[in-house]
């Protein structure tokens, strides 16, 4: 019944107590701590100063949609928000997935799988609503995740071929393969030609 | 033939004797035959020369008595004498009379002899001299005649004429003495004839008895021949037999060749022996070949007894030495009873102990059940408190999230107002930071709280197993509370049961003893047997010895 090692209490109450002491002492932030996030922070300013390495270089959001990574203009982008289910829209196409209230504001979310005509089916109720800037028009699209914000220079696009007629709203293919789309192309779905009105 | 030997040689013997008596009779009757014959021829011979004599006498005496006649003549004439005799005269007639009897005698003599002449020629000559006598009366009466006439002259003296007249006497007394001759010489003949007569049929009564004799003789020699035949040669083939019988040659038998007789009876009776005998030996050859193969297996069992003896004698042997060893045994077993109902009781005594040791370890095993319990309550309100954690960390996620989505908003709008927005960027880049700390330390904290939650499991479910084995552990000190009651009374049990085992090892030992003893006796009469059988062996040796000598002894006769 009792293991063939003997537990040594005496060091398990001594790790318990550490531990707790660390539980209790983590609560409070150490000034060590406080000290490395100032200097981060300076660190950044600093970066942040610095003229933009490439100032052609564009801000692109990316997010994943499946398996595959994608990314949208910044200045594109309006806002980024959770998907928390939307209020569905009847005799719309399948693309739609339904309509939004964002800060009184009606919206339109489309599901961008079904738009890029991607196969993938993901829930319903997840994912993050990229919602198009105004001037582009008052839809959304529904993403799995987004990650970041990053610089990406146009010349290291890799432009697709449209001898055969390829996705219109791809723009390229950066270096570390994420899809950059063309935010424009997305809007001009006949099912969203209603909302892209500027 | 069914005639007896005996008989046989009798009646050979009366046959040789009848032929010889057929033999004797007929030499008898054949020298009377001759001696009739020559008796015969004799008395006539006889008869005849006797007749011839006297013929010759009265001729002689006629002659004389005529010369008398004569004489007294010519005495008278000289004279001498007065007158001649008248009786001379009368005497020469009488004489004359008596040769003409006689030569009627002689004719009836003859003519009687031929009828009972022995032989043709005596009775030719018979008739011959019959002829001759019969013929002689006419020169005897030519005679008597001229005698007559002679006498007449001489009666009246005229002598001359009578001289003359002598001269025709003369030639008439010249032709009867002729015939008187003849006569005699035919009696002669005769009498050779009879001789010859005689001697022939002596000669032919000899070959009659010689012819007689040689086939008696033949008769004999083959009768004897037969008889011996019928005697010898069965005799020599009984002789052949018995010689073959013993030599050993039982196979044969004497064929009948006389039966009935006492050859046959005897040849029957050989037979008969030799049957005997064959059956004797073919039974004492299947006797000896019993005997044989009786001893053989005699020999086998008595060697087997011996073995089996000796095997016995072994195993008695054994069974005494594992009588000696069970005894041993017997007395470790009570010892070791004793030891046992020491040991059980000490077992009995160190149960009790157990049973009490068995209930403080029930109790502990309670408690450490209901520490464990309590162990594991604790253990699952961690898991909730850990829940609540998760639930927190969730929220933290969240805000992260939220966080986030707010620096990327941030960043948008800051993208979207120029060189303010730079600014703000900075403070969007810082929130995004922290948004990125947050989750990562909500990572972190929930692979943490993932391990801790699986520690708690695993805690949970060592407890389980802990509080399960602690049951077990229960279950097994009420099994071993079971047991050791159990054991408690069965060493009660087996205190009475050793105490039983050493009385009855006591009773054991004792009945051992009283084993070894009667093994003791067995094996003395095993020795015994032993012995007897050995004895028994030995006698069954000799006997298949003799039942071979016997075998080969018996092998002289074939069968």
């Amino acid at each position: 019944m009792k293991p063939k090692r003997g537990i040594d209490w005496e060091a398990v109450r001594k790790r318990l107590k550490e531990s707790s002491g660390g539980l209790e002492g983590g609560q409070v932030l150490e000034p060590r701590r406080i000290e490395e996030a100032y200097r981060r922070r300076a660190a950044e300013l600093g970066r942040a100063n610095a003229p933009a390495a490439s100032a052609r270089a564009a801000e692109i959001l990316t997010f994943t949609l499946g398996p595959e990574r994608y990314g949208l203009e910044l200045s594109a982008v309006g806002e980024v928000i959770p998907f928390a289910g939307c209020a569905p829209l009847p005799g719309a196409p399948p693309e739609i997935l339904g309509v939004v209230n964002r800060r009184g504001e009606i919206l339109l979310v489309a599901d961008l799988a079904r738009r890029l005509g991607l196969p993938h089916q993901s829930s319903a109720a997840e994912g993050i609503v990229i919602i198009m800037r105004q001037a582009e028009g008052r839809a959304g699209f529904r993403v799995d995740r987004v990650e970041a914000i990053r610089r990406s220079a146009p010349e290291e696009l890799v432009k697709p071929d449209r001898a055969g007629g390829g996705k219109g709203p791809v723009r390229g293919l950066t270096p570390d393969g994420v899809i950059l789309l063309e935010a424009r192309e997305l809007l001009r779905a006949s099912c969203l030609k209603e909302v892209s009105k500027p | 033939m069914r005639i007896s030997i005996k008989s046989k040689i009798i009646l050979g013997f009366a046959v040789l004797a009848g032929l010889s008596f057929v033999m004797g009779s007929y030499g008898l009757l054949q020298m009377g035959r001759v001696n009739a014959f020559t008796t015969m021829i004799s008395e006539q011979d006889l008869a005849l020369m006797h007749l011839l004599a006297e013929l010759n006498e009265s001729r002689t005496q006629m002659s004389s008595l005529r010369h008398k006649t004569l004489s007294e003549l010519l005495l008278w004439k000289a004279g001498a004498t007065e007158k001649t005799h008248p009786l001379s005269q009368e005497q020469w007639r009488r004489t004359k009379e008596h040769v003409s009897s006689l030569l009627k005698n002689l004719e009836s003599a003859c003519s009687e002899f031929q009828s009972s002449a022995v032989n043709q020629e005596r009775k030719a000559q018979f008739e011959k001299i019959l002829q001759q006598s019969r013929q002689a009366e006419e020169p005897l009466n030519e005679t008597a005649g001229q005698v007559e006439i002679y006498f007449s002259l001489m009666n009246r003296g005229d002598l001359k004429p009578m001289l003359a007249r002598e001269e025709s006497l003369l030639r008439a007394r010249e032709a009867f003495n002729a015939k008187m001759g003849t006569i005699e010489g035919m009696i002669r003949e005769n009498l050779g004839l009879g001789k010859a007569a005689a001697s022939s049929v002596y000669r032919q009564s000899r070959l009659y008895i010689l012819l007689v004799l040689a086939a008696i003789l033949l008769l004999a020699a083959a009768l004897s021949l037969l008889i011996q035949r019928s005697i010898t040669v069965p005799l020599i083939s009984f002789m052949q037999f018995v010689e073959g019988v013993g030599q050993g040659d039982l196979t044969r038998q004497i064929a009948a060749l006389t039966d009935g007789d006492e050859l046959g009876r005897m040849g029957q009776n050989l037979n008969g022996m030799v049957a005997g005998l064959k059956e004797v030996a073919v039974q004492a050859r299947a006797a000896t070949e019993n005997l044989n193969s009786s001893a053989a297996e005699i020999l086998a069992s008595t060697t087997q007894q011996a073995a089996s003896t000796g095997e016995q004698a072994a195993s008695v042997q054994e069974t005494t030495s594992t009588m000696e060893e069970v005894r041993q045994s017997g007395l470790q077993i009570s010892e070791r009873a004793k030891q046992l109902i020491a040991a059980t009781e000490a077992a009995s005594s160190a149960s009790k102990s157990g049973l009490d040791m068995v209930q403080k370890t029930t109790s502990n095993m309670d408690a450490i059940r209901e520490q464990a319990e309590s162990v594991a309550e604790n253990i699952v309100v961690l898991s909730e408190k850990t829940q609540a954690v998760g639930d927190i960390i969730a929220t933290v996620n969240e805000i992260a999230e939220r966080s986030h989505l707010l620096s990327l908003n941030a960043a948008i709008e800051a993208s979207g107002a120029g060189e303010e927005g730079r600014r703000f960027s900075v403070v969007a880049g810082e929130i995004k930071n922290l948004a990125d700390q947050a989750k990562e330390a909500t990572l972190k904290v929930r692979s943490i709280l993932g391990e801790i939650q699986k520690g708690i499991n695993a805690a949970v479910m060592l407890t389980e197993e802990a509080v399960k084995r602690v049951e077990t552990g229960r279950q097994q000190t009420e099994a071993a509370d079971k047991s050791i009651r159990q054991m408690a009374s069965t060493s009660q049990e087996s205190i009475s049961a050793f105490q039983q085992i050493a009385a009855a090892s006591n009773q054991q030992q004792i009945g051992f003893e009283q084993v070894t003893k009667a093994m003791q006796n067995i094996r003395q009469a095993t020795e015994q047997n032993a012995a007897g059988t050995r004895q028994l062996e030995k006698s069954a040796v000799n006997i298949n010895a003799l039942a071979q000598q016997l075998t080969k002894v018996v092998e002289r006769y074939r069968v």
